[in-house]
């Protein structure tokens, strides 16, 4: 069986309710985004284009059989992407943090071509504990953050996927990003102010 | 917050913004007026609202991805699980990870195996399959079965395995790398079966028998690896059959699973069967030729097996096969799992009567019920094969019926030659350990295709396309993005094909714009992979045609695709004649690529490819003006390259990477302008202002992300370069910021204190304080500053780093010339000592280049006796030896004047030896003349 083809067989039968067959589809999923970006990274010019957002898709065409049966599950798809996509970031930024702090050592120096190559790191962590505070009293929003910024769903696909109108998601995301923009920025304790 | 909380601030937030801002605050007051509490939340929202920034979520996330797959290996490799440490990744499958480990306490070393969940697996399921292999392992206790050494959780509660590491290669390799007879490969094979035999006696099945789990280490003991997905025969609660059917491989799985039938020891009976097949004939028993359910069934479950003998390698082998080994393996492949061997002892047994000569106990099948089967099955593809060979045997007679299946069969061949290779290919890509299938497809793919050539001449259609696959086969054999089968020549060769398909259609269909373009990017790729190989004369050819193709096809480009190929040729050139050193016409490349891109970036004024571009163009502009000696040209360029990427910053000025090009854009202006380069404006001043702004720009990008160590070495490095920049004369100044650089960059350092750049710019920085605190009197700061360049620098000595070595050697030097001009002969001549011996003696091949190493090592020595003839602790033969060594140096020189590389600087410091060889002879006359 191709990938593909495990993969639309795996969404399948998840949606059918075994529930197995998402952590066999986790790695598949996990295998295929890190071999995209990895293939990104090589080349300094696509790492510049490199988003998360197009890595997801691009996982998504190559994993998922083109005759997929219905929009249902490539929404379920999306979701499962996404959510893995925020945790194989966050788990990997933690460990980067605190065991090695750039065992990749730079070989770089300021003469070199003028070049475009990525920064090394992010606020992930941070967005990831907000995003933990925000699902307690507001899952939907978090829900919208995930799927449009993890996993790379336009608005209106995002407004397919949760069932709710194009305005919404709108609003929910313009909400999500300064309440996480604040819980991001303000130095005290995050989350202090929405308890 | 309580939900019913937050959904009044949510509300009353979505409403605020509907009102004017001025009006805002007022009509928040008024709602809010009984909740102070309500009103902060709903204000700061707002508050926060007006501050985001576009983008600032996808920038956190964006720079999350890059620096997950940046070295996130290295990781790995540091690790420790409780006693063990992680030497490198072994391999990894599903959901598991294998790495190397050693075990290194007092008393013993020893590597193992062991095997790890991957993060962010650790679902119960996958938690309880893991335990339960460990299980597994633990009740087997077998020669062909590694053993279980220790198992445990780690600090972070994952559970690990830890087993006997066993270095081998696979079954199939092994049996190939040393040759093997058929009778060494059956003994081979019987062991295998006896392990898999104690696993049945154990109560589990395999499932999963190939030849990747099947290893002979170094004594040629075959094991038998990953119980990962065997299954325990009595009640388990796992056994979910039909999703684990979606994890084996199909090449060595038997019809019962495939069909998701319940599974037995005869499944491992078939796999055996079909791992031997392999063993013994060097193909798998099923032509597996598109990895769909239905294929896969059709050739698993329905097709017959082929006779062993009859897809053997040689008639030798195919001899030794037919009769009873046949009879033997066709049985453990049986189809019916109650007709192959009850167990994987009998199936053994019968090879080891066939090795003692004894009559085996499988029956050769029946010719007639063979045919009778095949009848039954290819009925109408029969008719279909025998059209074909009859159109091939009466090719010549052509008539419309013929050439309407010519045809047919052309469309066939072609359409597979397509799908081999751009469907098959991409679909097993993702699958660990398919590189060997990949070859294979490519090979296959490039038979089909040169089959194909062969009879297109004349098509130029069928030539365009085929063309079109060689080059994406060049692709898949050496493009460096993809995970690549590294195969330069194969792809050098591929693109060949598809350049010279291409000129040949090109011949018939001159203005065929299609074609035409098609050459231009062939001869692109060409000259790329001849660059790779450092074949720079070539590459230039390659890179002239391709433009020369492209060249016609620039005046009627509407969408700018043309030209936006043709300008990153033309940059591409312009790179090879740099580094061919040829300026001028590197120059006219740059320039002409630069118009091109700007042309494209006026049609796409969005496109952020063709605006980095752009900034390549200038950039590239300038560096071949500054390769010319024309400064202010160059200076121009790189002055376009800035206002273009800070054009860019504006639009995006999150963006971290483009900010890191503005700061090596500005890097440019400011080293032109008077930088530490050879060549430059002279204008201190400017580059001083320049690099007050790079460090800032570094500075912000630092404080951004502390812990981002590329931005701590970019900030250090330009406090470093400005500190260089500013005069003596501005001591203050200058020592204030060689500080701040000595703070920026120690801080690196003690992060990572294997990256030797930190220490090389801290030995710099150190030996150009030492410098300026001599200048100012202050010798014992002077002492110490060199002190600690000397042991920056000591540190990466056997680096093979230049630099390194010189700052070395010169920090020793001073040094030692203060210890003697303060009499303290001994600590002087102990800094001549480390000086003479700095990077230890050359050796034949080692990478360093010595030629200006050794001249300043000999001239070290000169230079602290010369300080010590002059100093209160001299000694009467100080001058003398003060000549010889400087002699030496000087000699040194001269012959690396003879040598490429021979710059202004080490002219520099041929004159300094040479002076002081002046002096020495003054000395030695006035010492002769006291003699006298």
């Amino acid at each position: 069986m191709t990938p593909q083809e495990q993969v639309t067989q795996l969404l399948v039968d998840w949606k059918n309710g075994n529930k197995q067959a998402l952590d066999l589809l986790t790695p598949l999923v996990y295998d295929e985004l890190r071999r995209l970006a990895e293939g990104y990274l090589r080349d300094e010019r696509m790492a510049a284009t490199l988003q998360p957002t197009a890595l997801v898709h691009e996982a998504y065409l190559r994993l998922v059989a083109q005759n997929m049966p219905d929009w249902e599950s490539r929404s379920h798809f999306f979701g499962v992407a996404a959510h893995l996509m925020r945790q194989i970031l966050v788990d990997n930024a933690r460990k980067h943090r605190s065991a090695k702090r750039g065992g990749g050592a730079a070989k770089v120096q300021l003469d070199e071509a003028v070049g475009f190559a990525p920064a090394k790191s992010s606020d992930v962590i941070a967005l990831d504990d907000a995003l933990k505070l925000l699902e307690e009293f507001d899952p939907r929003k978090c829900k919208v953050v995930e799927l449009r910024f993890f996993g790379g769903l336009s608005v209106e696909e995002t407004a397919k996927a949760l069932e709710i109108s194009v305005a919404t998601v709108g609003r929910e995301q313009r909400m999500a990003e300064a309440w996480l923009h604040r819980e991001m920025t303000t130095s005290t304790n995050p989350g202090k102010n929405a308890k | 917050m309580t939900p019913e909380r937050w959904r009044v601030a949510s509300d009353l937030f979505e409403q605020a913004l509907e009102v004017p801002d001025a009006m805002r605050q007022a009509w928040l007051d008024e709602r809010c007026a009984a909740d102070p509490e309500l009103e902060s939340e709903v204000a700061s929202l707002l508050a926060s609202h007006l501050q985001v920034q576009s983008g600032f979520l996808e920038a956190q996330v964006k720079g999350a991805v890059v620096a997950l797959f940046e070295g996130s290996s290295a990781a790995d490799a540091e690790r420790r699980i409780g006693p063990y440490r992680l030497i490198r990744e072994l391999g990894r499958g599903g959901m598991g990870t294998v790495y190397l480990a050693e075990r290194d306490d007092e008393h013993y070393q020893s590597s193992v195996a062991i095997k790890l969940i991957r993060p962010g697996f650790d679902t119960d399921f996958i938690l309880a399959r893991f335990k339960r292999e460990r299980q597994i392992l633990a009740h087997m206790k077998h020669p062909n079965i590694p053993r279980l050494l220790d198992g445990g959780t780690s600090e972070d509660g994952m559970p690990y395995i830890v087993m006997e590491y066993i270095e081998g290669s696979w079954i199939t390799d092994y049996a190939k790398l040393y040759d093997l007879g058929i009778e060494q490969r059956l003994r081979l094979f019987i062991d295998v079966c006896s392990a898999v035999e104690h696993a049945h006696r154990n109560f589990v099945v395999h499932r999963d028998l190939k030849p990747g789990n099947i290893l002979v280490d170094s004594n040629g003991v075959p094991k038998l690896l990953d119980f990962g997905i065997c299954k325990l025969l009595h009640a388990d609660p796992m056994a979910g059959s039909e999703t684990m059917a979606a994890m084996l491989t199909p090449d060595y799985a038997s019809p019962e699973q495939i069909r998701g039938d319940p599974v037995t020891i005869a499944s491992d009976v078939y796999s055996l069967g079909a791992v031997l097949y392999e063993l013994l004939t060097g193909t798998r028993p099923h032509r597996i030729e598109r990895f769909t359910p239905m294929e896969i069934e059709r050739a698993i479950c329905i097709d017959d097996t082929a006779q062993p003998s009859s897809v053997a390698r040689s008639p030798a082998i195919a001899r030794q096969l037919a009769g009873d080994l046949d009879n033997i393996l066709l049985r453990a492949l049986e189809k019916e799992p109650a007709a192959r061997y009850p167990t994987a002892e009998a199936f053994a047994a019968d090879l080891q009567r066939y090795l003692d000569h004894v009559p085996v106990t499988a029956r050769p099948q029946t010719i007639r019920y063979r045919a009778v089967r095949f009848m039954q099955r290819h009925r109408g593809p029969l008719i279909g094969v025998a059209a074909v060979a009859l159109s091939l045997i009466a090719g010549t007679v052509v008539s419309v019926r013929q050439a309407r299946l010519a045809e047919a069969r052309l469309q066939l061949v072609r359409g597979l030659a397509n799908k081999f290779v751009f469907e098959v290919h991409d679909a097993v890509r993702p699958l660990p350990g398919s590189t060997k299938a990949r070859e294979l497809i490519v090979q296959t793919g490039l038979q089909y295709l040169d089959a194909l050539a062969a009879g297109a001449q004349g098509d130029p259609d069928l030539e365009k396309e085929l063309a079109d696959a060689y080059t994406r086969i060049g692709d898949v054999q050496g493009n460096t993005n993809n995970s690549n089968l590294g195969n330069a020549k194969g792809a050098l060769a591929s693109y060949q094909k598809a350049k010279s398909l291409l000129d040949e259609a090109g011949k018939k269909r001159p203005s065929d714009r299609k074609i035409a373009l098609g050459r231009a990017r062939a001869a692109q790729k060409l000259g790329n992979i001849a660059e790779e190989s450092r074949s720079m004369n070539e590459a230039i050819v390659y890179y002239e045609q391709s433009l020369q193709q492209s060249e016609p096809l620039l005046r009627n480009d509407p969408d700018g695709s043309i030209r936006r190929q043709a300008s990153n040729v033309q940059l591409d050139a312009a790179r090879a004649y740099r580094l061919l050193e040829q300026r001028q016409i590197s120059r006219d490349h740059a320039a002409k690529g630069l118009a091109l891109a700007l042309e494209v970036a006026a049609l796409a004024p969005n496109d952020l490819a063709i605006q980095q571009t752009v900034v390549s163009a200038h950039s590239a502009v300038g560096m071949a003006e500054s390769g010319l000696g024309h400064l202010p040209e160059s200076l121009a360029e790189f002055r376009l390259a800035v206002r273009t990427i800070e054009a860019l910053t504006e639009r995006d000025p999150n963006n971290a990477n483009l900010r890191r090009g503005l700061m090596l854009a500005r890097g440019h202006v400011a080293d032109t302008l008077g930088g530490s380069q050879v060549l430059n404006l002279g204008d201190t001043k400017g580059a001083i202002a320049e690099y007050e702004k790079v460090v800032e720009i570094g500075k912000s990008i630092r404080d951004a992300d502390p812990a981002d160590q590329r931005a701590t070495t970019d900030y250090g490095i330009a406090l470093s370069r400005l500190a260089a920049l500013i005069p003596d004369s501005e001591r203050a100044r200058k020592l204030a910021i060689q500080k701040q650089a000595i703070a920026v960059l120690s801080e690196g350092a003690a992060i990572n204190p294997g990256n030797n750049i930190f220490a090389l710019y801290l030995a710099v920085v150190y030996e150009e304080m030492g410098d300026l605190l001599k200048a100012s009197r202050d010798l014992a700061g002077a002492d110490k500053a060199w002190q600690m360049a000397g042991q920056y620098a000591g540190k990466f000595a056997n680096h093979g780093l230049p630099s390194i070595l010189i700052t070395m050697i010169s920090s020793n030097r001073k040094r030692g010339e203060l210890a003697a001009s303060l009499g303290r002969r001994d600590q002087a001549l102990g800094h001549a000592e480390i000086a003479l011996h700095a990077g230890g003696e050359p050796k034949a091949g080692s990478k360093m280049v010595w030629t200006h190493i050794l001249p300043r090592r000999a001239g070290a020595m000169g230079f602290i006796y010369l300080a010590l003839s002059k100093g209160p602790a001299a000694a009467r033969d100080d001058v003398e030896r003060a000549s010889e060594w400087l002699h030496k140096s000087a000699g040194l020189w001269f012959e690396a004047k003879n040598q490429p590389g021979f710059a202004p600087r080490h002219q520099k410091a041929l004159d300094e030896v040479q002076a002081a060889l002046v002096d020495v002879s003054k000395s030695q006359g006035t010492t002769s003349a006291k003699a006298r």
